[in-house]
């Protein structure tokens, strides 16, 4: 959408129609690729593939976001989180989690997470289903005096299930609007 | 005695006695739910194996599914939580028309893609997917994924009453007649002399009936008392059951005249199902008590000597 966008405006060719131009635009005008505006931690942006308005850049978006949540757990730091989801409540839940614990002081160690992602199917309004297959490493939340905080020593888990996505024109962008992960064993 | 009964405006089909939110817990990256291990009706909603069509093109829930590697399995809930997790307004009013024996209630439902194996579903390039990122069979693929919202017979379900059928029973109930007590007692009253109407019978009571194997504890509850003075002069309404002089708080002025006086009870109620927190029940009804006869009489002074 953006390249249309910036086509049409160079086949206007100007903005002010009171002021004729007896020039040709210049080749830098003219050939300037449309750029977006850069999303995610600047150690871990939004790559270019998850910002097509596509089944495929859905599936690369959701791939990203989930990828991005456990990344999370390293800077607890939830702004992109936030800004790449919409109206999801388990997202919403997620950012809470670790807002908590930003505040509390905890520190994440391991987690590392293999995700897999792939189109289940397009569904009403422009949204898309994505499944994933996540594998993470075993991981332990530790507290501000070096314990292990009680019930969060986890065992390395196998997770399965899905997240629906909506395009957000005004960021060229997918949104996360739903997320659902189980244990698959 | 008459019996009139009033349906609320708005019958929301409650299916939950827990908050919503607690059901959706799980499935976030920091506390994915648990595996399945059986399909089953859930506190929060109704987790089932699948939608068969039934009679009326309603569909069926079950527990079970007849398919041993099902593509789906399915979540019911309730309008007002489908509003809440799109963070829109909810509708309430949705009501499905009645099936004797058959608990059908409008939900929404959601379905989400189960592996199969490969054989079982040829062509599945989604499932093909699935399995290729090591998922095994019988595990999901998707989140839950809106599917389809309306009637649904739940009845396989074996779901907790819900208000609405829960005030069918109360209707049934053998709520009290209350009657009218008036001051001045007797039968006659006097002009320009307020007279006084309250009822001393209880407000409240306990029944306990069993709906379809649950134990449903209905607590009815006088909530408004309607009382028909019999002159023309209009009903006279109150939230409590009034109270004999001098703590009176219904009164009525007659004029000289034959009246027959008497009280419309209109009971609400809450319910508990095998001991859960007490829910409104889904309506309420009205009963009259039996009517009393009063003669308004002028007074006249008389002078009197009091040594005679």
């Amino acid at each position: 959408m953006a390249v249309v966008a910036a086509v049409g405006l160079g086949l206007t060719g100007c903005s002010d129609p009171g002021t004729p131009s007896d020039t040709l635009p210049t080749a830098a005008s003219t050939s300037a690729e449309p750029t977006l505006e850069p999303l995610g931690p600047a150690d871990f942006p939004v790559p270019p593939e998850a910002r097509e308005q596509t089944e495929d850049g859905a599936v690369a978006a959701a791939k990203y976001y989930l990828e991005l949540s456990f990344r999370t757990t390293q800077t607890l730091d939830t702004t992109w989180l936030q800004r790449l989801s919409q109206d999801c409540e388990n997202c919403a839940a997620d950012v809470t989690s670790y807002d908590q614990d930003r505040a509390a002081g905890t520190r994440y160690e391991g987690g590392d997470a293999t995700v897999a992602a792939f189109l289940d199917e397009s569904i009403d309004g422009g949204a898309v289903s994505v499944g994933v297959a996540v594998q993470r490493a075993a991981f332990r939340a530790v507290g501000p005096d070096g314990q292990v905080l009680v019930g969060r020593d986890v065992a390395a888990q196998q997770l399965s299930g899905g997240l629906t996505l909506s395009w957000d024109p005004i960021q060229d962008a997918w949104l996360t609007t739903s997320l659902y992960l189980e244990r698959s064993q | 005695m008459r019996r009139r009964v009033a349906l609320l405006a708005v019958l929301v089909p409650v299916v939950l006695m827990i908050n919503p939110a607690d059901a959706l817990a799980c499935g976030t990256v920091n506390n994915p739910c648990p595996p399945p291990t059986e399909v089953s009706a859930g506190s929060g909603s109704f987790d089932v194996a699948s939608l068969a069509d039934g009679p009326g093109g309603i569909p069926v829930a079950s527990k079970v599914s007849p398919d041993p590697w099902p593509a789906y399995r399915y979540r019911l809930i309730t309008p007002c939580q489908a509003a809440d997790d799109n963070g829109v307004g909810c509708q309430g009013g949705l009501v499905c028309d009645p099936v004797d024996g058959r608990v059908i209630q409008y939900l929404v439902s959601q379905r989400q893609a189960l592996v199969r194996p490969a054989d079982t579903a040829p062509g599945d390039v989604a499932n093909d997917a699935a399995l290729a990122a090591g998922l095994l069979p019988g595990t999901s693929r998707s989140g839950f994924v809106p599917y389809r919202e309306g009637c649904v017979d739940i009845t396989d379900l074996n779901p907790a009453p819900t208000p609405a059928e829960v005030f069918a029973y109360f209707q049934t109930l053998p709520l009290p007649q209350l009657a009218t007590s008036v001051q001045p007692p007797g039968g006659t009253v006097l002009v320009g002399l307020p007279t006084i109407f309250f009822t001393d019978a209880p407000t409240q009571q306990v029944f306990t009936v069993d709906i379809r194997g649950f134990t449903v504890a209905i607590t009815a509850e006088a909530r408004q008392f309607t009382w028909h003075t019999g002159d023309g002069a209009g009903a006279i309404t109150s939230d409590g059951p009034g109270a004999p002089y001098p703590n009176q708080t219904v009164t009525h002025d007659y004029t000289s005249g034959t009246y027959t006086t008497y009280v419309t009870v209109t009971w609400g109620g809450t319910f508990t199902v095998d001991g859960s927190a007490p829910v409104e029940v889904g309506g309420t009804t009205t009963t009259d008590g039996p009517p009393v006869q009063l003669t308004a009489v002028q007074a006249r002074a008389v002078l009197t000597n009091p040594y005679d």
